[in-house]
């Protein structure tokens, strides 16, 4: 097992930043406690973006290390929390980017299967309140629209900071955002969605 | 204009569930309205859902190796720009420089490396120019080191307590001590340097190999003759590193005509009944390595990845080895098979090959199930169709001597290319369709024609395999099959046939994982020095492999239902092996240095498991403990396969040697090998075990026989290269391929 967080009892965000500039520094424990860190909300990010399981411990790796590569151009002034979800982000949407070309090029069998996306009545009163449903209804999501909401409301990064990660318009972050949840809660209630929501 | 349900349910889409209590007019209509208010319930479980969801957290293993590849990255960084140029570049040309440099006391009991990479440091022109020039170099890069060092020491104060600091510092401080010793001693021995320069250093006399002398075996050889070419220890040297990326070739290939040719030729010869009275039983003698892998229960391979040792504490050159097991299953029976014979019937052929083509075309008549549709083509016409494919039909085809016309084969391989296409079902099993291609004779100029040929059915999806008749084409017959991705067969008698025809027709059943995509991937800092037995595709070729693969990738989409998932090149040493079967085991060695402890690789098996239809992906990483510990069994198996790989490279040297009418140097090939496994059982115990015994008494059987003298007859010494060849292969070779 790997040892326990490193962090003391100072304020999360104070932590954090220390981290990466104590690894740049030189502190060879900083980074291991980086990782620890941010280990779950990475992998369960990769998870809930679709990344496929054969790839996924290979991308978790290649983003950690991007970090560790990348700590010398950190600002510190800039907050930790959404400079690592830049990378994250970047890295998953470089990913389905190269898998769509290679599902385009390569084969005609499509890059996921085909989901379901009739609610089954029984199904749905049956799960309605669990958090699985939410998983469902969530891999269900336009990967845009569902990045967005992870962001924002799995992660916690600021919208703004969601715009200059994803390179695009505050605006855009809160249309993408307002549609997610808009097909979620139509979903969670059970209730067929309109057409202007198939974005 | 928004109706009130539009406006309240924008509201709950943008702020969420708690926005109704900031907003009263919302609130109340959502009291009111039976949509609004589900709406605004889905909303708050929505907001609490996603406060709520479940920590999906990485497992603890792929943090670890995640971290151990980030502090790999971080010695990397420490030492570049300027320590990757001079520090660890310095090591390597302090060890090297150890070696050209040190007196010859010192060097004939240094290790060297397998690929024997020592360089001979003497230049005959002007003995005395030449040592001040290199005293001039040895000054230099001392100077260096030091320069490197001092640097280095600047860089530690900045990193106070940074173990890896204190390492290299330590390591720079032995080599510099060694690399000065050296300076010392040779300035204090100038007479003797000169004179070795003079005579050349390391000549025949002073290693003590005598050529071809009866009885004259040396007990125990100089050291220097270890030293210099049978150094079982890999170390730094003078290494030129490979870029470990891009396609290598594959050396899984099932069923080795050449082996079978090979024994055919020594049971020929034996038949003369001289040779048995020789003493020993030379080639029969030899064992394979016994691969301790597991076999899987759950799927079709297993992956192991392994190193020479355990542990080391400082750049190390060594040998890793990459081992694959295939699952142990039972054969299904075999479903129908859709095949086109090609027979080369050109010519007027020998009463005995037409035999043996007769024999093969009966063979398939009689392996004929229900449901097979075999076709018999010869160059320029097809002699039986599917319909009328039996006994009676073929075997008046092969009596007499009449033979087809003198037709190109490549148009013949063609049709029966698009026979089988034709006839082909689409939802066919992979490995159901194929053509088999039959040749007696040399190719010549077809051969490129035949090898493209192969090459595009294997890609559409239909396999080519090749027997050869007789013996004379194995090379062609490999080079066929590797671009068919199809087995190779050797009849060289009738009553080989139908276990030739058997086993072709039994592998599509034996098969337990296809398209197996191999990639290692060496940790930042390790170097490739070589994957032995293989080589790097150009780009041709590996355009070739990536074109198979995707073949095999969707038509195992297409018939069994296995999602494709290919097509896109991965960083690493890349190779795909079409099909591998049942119970069968696979090894590649890698000769790498390594930085020192810390990750060295890992190793990737995508494949498509043909038993559970599906993709699977198995993988294995390695890493070393810091310092020397105790080798394992799995340690101790590198060295045995390091060994096997060494003698099958020498005997075939030898048996090389002995057909260019050089029995001496077959004589020196074979002392060096001896005596490498002497010092390999006496440097390491566990390999000192029955199998060793047995290659070297293996040896020391030919060397007797060598050094009586027997080579100087032309048949006993065809007899000799021919068995020394047949070890060389049966030591190294796959269980499937000895079938």
């Amino acid at each position: 097992m790997l040892e326990g967080s490193l962090v003391s009892d100072a304020p999360d965000s104070l932590i954090e930043e220390n981290l990466l500039v104590r690894h740049r520094e030189g502190d060879p424990l900083a980074f291991r406690a980086l990782v620890q860190r941010y280990r779950a909300p990475v992998y369960g990010y990769l998870i809930r973006c679709g990344v496929a399981e054969a790839d996924r411990d290979d991308l978790f790796q290649e983003i950690f290390l991007r970090i560790h590569r990348a700590a010398k151009r950190y600002d510190a002034e800039r907050a930790l929390h959404p400079w690592v979800f830049t990378v994250v982000a970047n890295a998953v949407r470089t990913y389905h980017h190269k898998r769509k070309v290679a599902s385009g090029v390569f084969a005609e069998v499509p890059e996921h299967e085909p989901r379901d996306t009739k609610p089954d009545g029984e199904h749905v009163a049956s799960v309605r309140q669990s958090l699985a449903r939410l998983e469902v209804e969530l891999g269900r999501l336009a990967p845009v629209q569902r990045e967005v909401l992870l962001l924002a409301a799995v992660e916690n990064v600021p919208q703004k900071d969601i715009a200059e990660a994803l390179a695009i318009p505050l605006n855009t972050v809160k249309t993408h955002l307002r549609r997610a949840r808009l097909k979620l809660i139509h979903a969670l209630a059970g209730r067929p969605r309109r057409d202007e929501e198939t974005t | 204009m928004r109706t009130e349900c539009e406006r309240t349910l924008e509201l709950l889409a943008s702020e969420g569930a708690e926005s109704l209590e900031k907003d009263a007019e919302a609130a109340a209509h959502a009291t009111t309205c039976e949509d609004c208010r589900a709406f605004a319930e889905a909303a708050g479980e929505l907001d609490e859902g996603l406060a709520a969801l479940p920590t999906l957290d990485a497992p603890d293993e792929l943090v670890e190796r995640l971290l151990a590849r980030s502090e790999l990255q971080r010695r990397s960084r420490l030492r570049n720009p300027w320590l990757l140029s001079s520090v660890a570049a310095a090591l390597l040309i302090l060890v090297g420089g150890y070696a050209l440099y040190a007196p010859m006391s010192e060097r004939v009991s240094g290790p060297v490396g397998v690929a024997g990479s020592l360089g001979d440091s003497t230049s005959k022109d002007d003995p005395k120019a030449e040592a001040d020039r290199e005293a001039r170099e040895l000054q230099d890069r001392l100077d260096y080191i030091e320069s490197a060092k001092r640097r280095l020491e600047s860089e530690a104060q900045g990193a106070p307590g940074d173990a890896y600091y204190d390492f290299l510092l330590a390591d720079v401080d032995d080599k510099l001590d060694q690399q000065a010793s050296s300076r010392d001693l040779r300035s204090r021995e100038p007479a003797r340097r000169q004179n070795e320069i003079a005579e050349g250093a390391l000549g025949k006399d002073e290693v003590g190999v005598s050529s071809g002398v009866a009885g004259g075996l040396p007990a125990a050889p100089p050291a220097a003759l270890l030293a210099r070419s049978a150094g079982l220890v890999p170390t730094l040297g003078r290494l030129e590193f490979l870029e470990p990326s891009g396609y290598w070739a594959n050396t899984y290939l099932p069923g080795d005509p050449q082996t079978r040719l090979l024994a055919a030729r020594l049971a020929a010869l034996d038949e003369s009944a001289r040779f048995r009275s020789w003493p020993g039983d030379l080639h029969e003698r030899v064992v394979r390595v016994d691969e301790p892998f597991d076999a899987p229960e759950s799927r079709a391979l297993s992956l192991y990845f392994d190193a020479d040792r355990a542990g080391v504490s400082e750049p190390t050159r060594m040998i890793v080895q990459v081992g694959l097991k295939a699952a142990d299953r039972h054969a299904r029976r075999r479903p129908s098979m859709n095949l086109s014979l090609v027979f080369d019937l050109r010519g007027a052929l020998p009463l005995e090959t037409a035999r043996k083509f007769r024999a093969l075309a009966l063979a398939f008549a009689e392996a004929r199930e229900s449901g097979d549709q075999f076709r018999l083509l010869a160059p320029g016409q097809e002699l039986i169709g599917p319909d009328a494919f039996d006994r009676d039909r073929l075997a008046p085809l092969f009596e007499g001597s009449a033979r087809t016309a003198e037709a190109s084969l490549g148009a013949t391989l063609e049709q029966a290319l698009r026979a089988v296409a034709d006839a082909e079902d689409a939802e066919a099993v992979l490995g159901t369709s194929g053509v088999v291609l039959v040749l007696a004779q040399p190719l010549g100029g077809e051969l490129a024609v035949l090898e493209r040929l192969a090459s595009r059915s294997a890609v559409s999806g239909i396999p080519l395999s090749v027997i050869a008749v007789g013996g004379t084409l194995p090379a062609e017959v490999e080079r066929i099959a590797l671009a068919g991705q199809g087995s190779r067969w050797l009849v060289d008698a009738p009553a080989d046939a139908a276990r030739v025809v058997d086993a072709e027709l039994a592998a599509s059943s034996r098969v337990v994982a296809r398209a197996v995509r191999l990639r290692i991937r060496l940790a930042d800092g390790v170097e490739l020095v070589n994957v032995l037995g293989s080589h790097r595709l150009d780009a041709p070729a590996a355009n070739q492999v990536r074109e198979a693969e995707r073949s095999l990738d969707e038509r195992l989409a297409r018939n069994l239902g296995i999602e494709a998932d290919r097509g896109e090149d991965e960083d690493g040493i890349q190779i795909l092996i079409p099909a591998l079967y049942a119970g069968d085991t696979h090894v590649i060695l890698l000769d790498v240095v390594v930085p020192g402890a810390g990750p060295v690789g890992d190793v990737t098996a995508r494949f498509k498991d043909i038993g559970a239809l599906r993709n699977e992906v198995a993988r294995a990483g390695l890493a070393l403990a810091s310092g020397e510990l105790a080798e394992g069994p799995l340690q101790t198996n590198v060295w045995k396969n390091l060994l096997a790989h060494r003698l099958s490279e020498a005997l075939e040297a030898a048996g090389d040697r002995l057909a260019h009418g050089d029995p001496a140097t077959a004589i020196e090939r074979l002392t060096v090998e001896r005596e490498a496994f002497r010092a390999a059982a006496a440097d390491r115990p566990q390999l000192d075990d029955a199998d060793l015994h047995r290659d070297v008494a293996m040896l020391e059987q030919y060397l007797t026989l060598l050094h009586a003298g027997v080579a100087s007859d032309r048949v006993a010494s065809d007899y000799l290269a021919t068995s020394l060849w047949y070890a060389s292969r049966i030591k190294v070779q796959t269980p499937l391929a000895l079938q």
